[in-house]
């Protein structure tokens, strides 16, 4: 089982960390900073990399590691 | 004749559909099974027998990944099909999810080539981080085969329908975009100066909501003028529909093309 | 895999054995199984009582509100209905090819388990009902009540969750699932009391469009099937998600529910509904469709039961099922709620055919079996006959005459001194109930389809205000339109159910009119707690009646309805909630008129009788006054008022119900909506200011142009109605005097409090 994880770049607002992060302060937890990884668990014998660039990223925005 | 494109979660494909049957243009809905050859054979149809295709607004697969990455994967086993098309001069036009498939499949910004292998352009989640549907003003600052009938600088009523809209690129893109005049819409406020939130709806880079390829034969744009063919289907009521010309345009050019 | 029970023990076994398997029968109901199973000379087996379990429920049978109903709300006749009641959904005449379908459904219990995936599969549930009768679906409507926002996070009940988190849960729930499917979310409510902090109310509804010639029947009679004829399901696998989803819905909400009974909650997947809604559609529109019903409640079992009766009977295959997960047994297979799936009857001659459009769409399906003419159901597994039941036993089950009892409600009014109206009106404006609810409306995407006409939020873009009613273009060809308002009263029905419930028609009727259209059909979502209690019964039954009288009177049919019983919990019951869907007919939709004032100098007109009716009123709420006489509606003189406000219809720029909050704040919307202020004077009125500004007596705000005040005034006299000129637009504020008093408040004021 490979693993691909898949985030924004840094620089790039992730309005769903952006909001997370909002709601715990508002739970009144000091948080600095949160940070989303989107994780695929692939079972495959084919080409991993030529995967995550065809579909499961969008080099303008996002960054990935393999596992 | 138009196709208009559709796989599962294309969802306003009716109403691209309408707007050209409204002018009496030929169209037809073809479901992208069938140009890349996933059917039966005596339903598979080639792009070459359409002049021009049309990619509506919905959640192509869901949306799930990105929006719009499916949906481009997949158009992408036909690239070099695609390619011949976009350089006869044929045209490709993308709506909402339709402009985030073409950003996706590599077909805008079309400056380096006509189809890039990794796409240049994303239409990310809004700033706001959730969907919004309302009215907008938009701005027609440069014209494409898509809006010859529109004045530039124009102000435009379009509703918007979406979760990920935010234009994001690389600054050389940007640049060339500007140089090239392939900024076609950017939102603004009514008196037409840009305005930040909720003007500008999701955040996008210098408050373009559509483009052009340089050629101005395929374009993408969030907002959805086919939701504005009528008057009657704006929020403030007006005389004729701002959608209309957008239709009306691709069929002069297609006419003009023949 | 199959169990054999023996019911041949005593009643403390009986109710055991309906403990053990889940199914919810009481000791009366499993002394009549253990009879038929007597008569039947045999033992049944887990399957069968599974399948009696869910076909006796509450949610499937309404066995206690059944007698209700027809008493007082099935039954009421009008030309325009094609076929109401019987079917999942309404179906009314529209034009001289098509008829509209309506539906409004509760998905309670699941989405105060599960927000989130308990509402998405709520509006996937009721866009099966109505593209099962052939019909696209074309608006949907969420009326949405929860527990008070503001709720301290430690009072909590054990197992509750937040009301802000239900919230978010399911407006996303909503968004999620509707904007993916493509049919626009154009009306709704949301409604905030403590009393649904433990049981918040998700309701519902849809609105399709379907040719007359190919509405479908989920009902097989000898017109649409013939013995042979074979049942295809088709869409999303059965899983274990969703087992005794509809058991589940007929009991109080516990505070272990929360882990208990997560499977009955089923997950929802839009991207498998849309092009399902296509195949139906599709085979439908080539006339390959016998009969056809989704599958809710009680699965297939109810399904193919509901289907077959009372002419046929049905085989069924269960091995052909395509499954989620391998290793399901048998009864949860026949019973499993998973979503996104249809049952079609079909002609052998076409199975193929339909199997085409299937692949096309890449849809899975399966022949599960066929019909037969025996009235019975039969099961086979792997060739061994594992149900073998009277069909009518099944779906006949026995009825209920609960007792009720009806609460005496004593009207008093008292003394109240005179308020800051600045302060009370901005804190009006800003409460939960009024203000402006654009977070949730512009979530949902209302224009797809390109068919809304006026839209859920009008005015100007910059400055948006509410709708009274949504007006829709169906048809590209056809200029008639649809008007949809949904409506409920819970501050009325908590004093007075069957007042409150007369309060509700009138109003869904003015918001209908407000939009130019007529009142044309109705649809219910009877919410109430538990029917077992006789105080609660008497709440039902009174809110019934007022409903039903109140409709008969003004002649507009109840088509398609939904009791939820059961929202309550050890902590709170609900108060009595009717939702109802009204719908009206614009003959030509450019005719329709919304909210927003359009132009400085324009007349400003209260239209009917203004009372000092302040019980349950937004105003009293605020300060806490539990006193009051009720508003007591009168359909003749609504029917009155709709008379005239149509037939002045083109003289009217803005009109707008006097709703929540009164005509105060029925002003400040407009003005909201057109950007604009307003200057009002109230002396010629006879009552102390606040009343008049805060009643929410049945009255209309309209707007006219100057010029055509004559004609106007002429048409309100003609049909003797009181009526008063009360104002003006005029320049940004809102100005009212009353003799010597006056009231001045900036528009941006208002905006801000509104917003």
């Amino acid at each position: 089982m490979t693993k691909v994880y898949v985030k924004y770049k840094d620089g790039i607002i992730d309005p769903e960390a952006e909001n997370t992060k909002k709601a715990l302060k508002m739970l009144g937890y000091d948080v600095k900073n949160v940070r989303i990884w989107k994780v695929y668990e692939i079972e495959t014998e084919d080409n991993i990399k030529e995967m995550v660039e065809r579909l499961l990223v969008n080099p303008v925005i996002h960054e990935y590691k393999i596992e | 004749m138009i196709a208009i494109l559709r796989m599962e979660g294309t969802n306003n494909e009716e109403d691209i559909y309408n707007a050209f049957a409204a002018l009496k243009y030929p169209v037809e809905m073809v479901h992208l099974k069938q140009f890349t050859g996933e059917v039966k054979k005596e339903l598979e149809k080639s792009i070459f027998d359409y002049d021009g295709i049309m990619i509506p607004g919905g959640f192509s697969a869901g949306d799930y990944i990105r929006a719009g990455a499916i949906f481009g994967a997949r158009l992408k086993k036909i690239s070099k099909e695609l390619k011949e098309f976009v350089r006869e001069g044929r045209i490709i036009g993308g709506i909402c999810n339709g402009f985030q498939v073409l950003t996706e499949a590599g077909l805008l910004p079309g400056i380096d080539d006509v189809i890039v292998s990794k796409p240049q352009i994303s239409l990310g989640v809004n700033d706001s981080g959730r969907f919004e549907c309302r009215h907008i003003f938009l701005k027609h600052e440069n014209k494409c085969f898509f809006t010859e009938k529109y004045e530039k600088n124009e102000i435009l009523q379009v509703p918007i329908a979406h979760a990920e809209g935010k234009f994001i690129t690389s600054k050389r893109i940007l640049e060339k975009l500007k140089e090239n005049g392939q900024i076609i819409f950017r939102y603004v406020n009514r008196n037409g100066e840009y305005a930040g939130y909720p003007f500008n709806p999701n955040g996008s880079m210098e408050n373009i909501a559509g483009i052009s390829n340089p050629e101005g034969n395929v374009f993408g744009m969030m907002p959805h003028p086919e939701r504005v063919f009528y008057p009657y289907l704006h929020q403030e009521k007006k005389k004729t529909g701002d959608g209309r010309r957008f239709f009306e345009s691709i069929i002069e050019y297609l006419r003009r093309r023949i | 895999m199959i169990e054999e029970i023996s019911l041949d023990v005593d009643d403390n076994g009986l109710m055991e054995i309906s403990r053990k398997l889940g199914i919810g029968l009481n000791l009366e109901e499993m002394r009549k199984v253990r009879e038929y199973f007597k008569s039947e000379g045999r033992n049944p087996r887990d399957i069968e009582l599974q399948a009696i379990g869910q076909a006796w429920s509450e949610h499937c049978s309404y066995k206690s509100s059944k007698p209700v109903l027809k008493k007082f709300i099935f039954g009421i006749k009008a030309k325009q209905n094609l076929l109401v009641i019987e079917e999942d959904a309404g179906v009314v005449d529209f034009n001289k090819n098509y008829a509209y379908v309506v539906a409004l459904e509760s998905h309670n219990h699941p989405s105060a388990i599960e927000p989130y995936g308990g509402a998405a599969t709520g509006i996937g549930g009721i866009l099966r009902d109505v593209v099962c009768m052939g019909a696209k679906p074309i608006a949907l409507v969420d009326p949405l009540f929860f527990g008070d926002l503001n709720f301290d996070y430690k009072k909590l009940p054990k197992g509750v969750k937040h009301p802000k988190f239900i919230q978010s849960g399911v407006i996303a729930g909503i968004r999620d699932y509707g904007n993916r499917v493509g049919v626009p979310t154009v009306a709704g409510v949301t409604y905030y009391d403590e009393s649904y902090l433990t049981n918040c109310l998700v309701n519902v509804g849809c609105v399709g469009i379907v040719k007359k010639n190919r509405i479908i029947r989920s009902r097989i009679t000898k017109k649409n099937g013939k013995k042979g004829d074979v049942f295809i399901l088709l869409g999303g696998r059965t899983g274990r998600d969703g087992i005794h989803g509809v058991t589940f819905a007929s009991t109080e909400l516990k505070e272990k529910s929360e882990k208990e009974d997560r499977s009955a909650v089923q997950v929802g997947n839009p991207i498998i509904k849309e092009p399902l809604m296509h195949v139906c559609l599709e085979a439908v529109e080539k006339n390959l469709v016998k009969a056809m019903k989704d599958l809710g409640g009680g699965g297939l079992s109810c399904c193919a039961d509901e289907m077959s009766y009372p002419e046929f009977g049905a085989v069924i295959n269960l091995e052909t099922v395509l499954l989620k997960e391998k290793d399901m047994k048998p009864w949860e297979i026949w019973i499993s709620e998973s979503q996104e799936r249809m049952m079609m009857l079909v002609d052998k001659k076409n199975v193929d055919k339909v199997i085409e459009i299937c692949d096309l769409w890449d849809i899975e399906y399966s022949i599960v079996g066929e019909l037969t003419d025996d009235r019975r159901i039969k099961v086979y597994y792997h060739g061994e006959k594992i149900v073998d039941m009277d069909i009518k036993f099944l779906v006949e089950p026995p009825v209920y005459n609960r007792p009720y009892t009806i609460k005496e409600i004593k009207e008093h009014e008292k003394e109240i001194k005179e308020p800051v109206y600045e302060e009370t009106i901005l804190k009006l404006l800003s409460s939960p109930n009024i203000r402006s609810k654009a977070f949730v409306i512009q979530q949902y995407d209302h224009e797809v389809g390109a068919r809304t006409i006026t839209k859920p939020l009008q005015g100007k873009i910059e400055s948006l205000t509410h709708s009274d009613s949504v007006v829709l273009k169906p048809l590209p060809e056809d200029y008639r339109g649809i008007a949809i308002a949904t409506d409920s009263n819970p501050s009325l029905m908590k004093i007075s159910p069957y007042w409150g419930a007369k309060n509700i028609i009138d109003e869904v009727c003015r918001k209908i009119v407000s939009s130019g259209a007529i009142p044309h059909s109705f649809a219910d979502c009877l919410n109430f707690g538990n029917p077992e209690k006789p105080e609660r019964m008497g709440e039902f039954y009174e809110a019934c009646r007022g409903l039903g009288e109140f409709a008969k009177a003004l002649g507009v049919p109840f088509v398609s309805g939904n009791v939820s019983f059961y929202n309550e919990s050890e902590y709170y019951s609900v108060i009595p909630t009717p939702v109802i869907l009204g719908i009206g007919i614009i003959d030509d939709i450019r005719k329709s008129i919304t909210t927003d004032f359009k132009r400085n100098g324009d007349l400003i007109y209260l239209i009917g009788d203004i009372k000092r009716e302040m019980a349950g009123s937004e105003y009293y709420k605020l300060y806490g006054y539990n006193f009051g006489y009720i508003p007591k509606p009168d359909p003749e003189e609504l029917k009155n008022k709709i008379k005239s406000i149509l037939e002045a219809r083109k003289l009217i720029k803005a009109c707008h119900d006097v709703g929540a909050g009164g005509l105060a704040v029925a002003v400040c919307e407009m003005m909201i909506g057109g950007n604009v202020g307003a200057s009002i004077e109230l002396s010629k009125i006879d009552m102390r200011t606040d009343y008049k500004l805060f009643s929410e007596s049945s009255c209309f705000v309209c707007e006219v142009r100057e010029r055509d005040s004559e004609k106007f005034e002429k048409i309100m006299k003609k049909h003797n109605l009181r009526f008063y000129r009360i104002g003006r637009v005029s320049g940004n504020k809102l100005k009212i005097t009353d003799k010597e008093k006056s009231i001045i408040l900036p528009l941006h004021e208002i905006k801000e409090a509104f917003l």
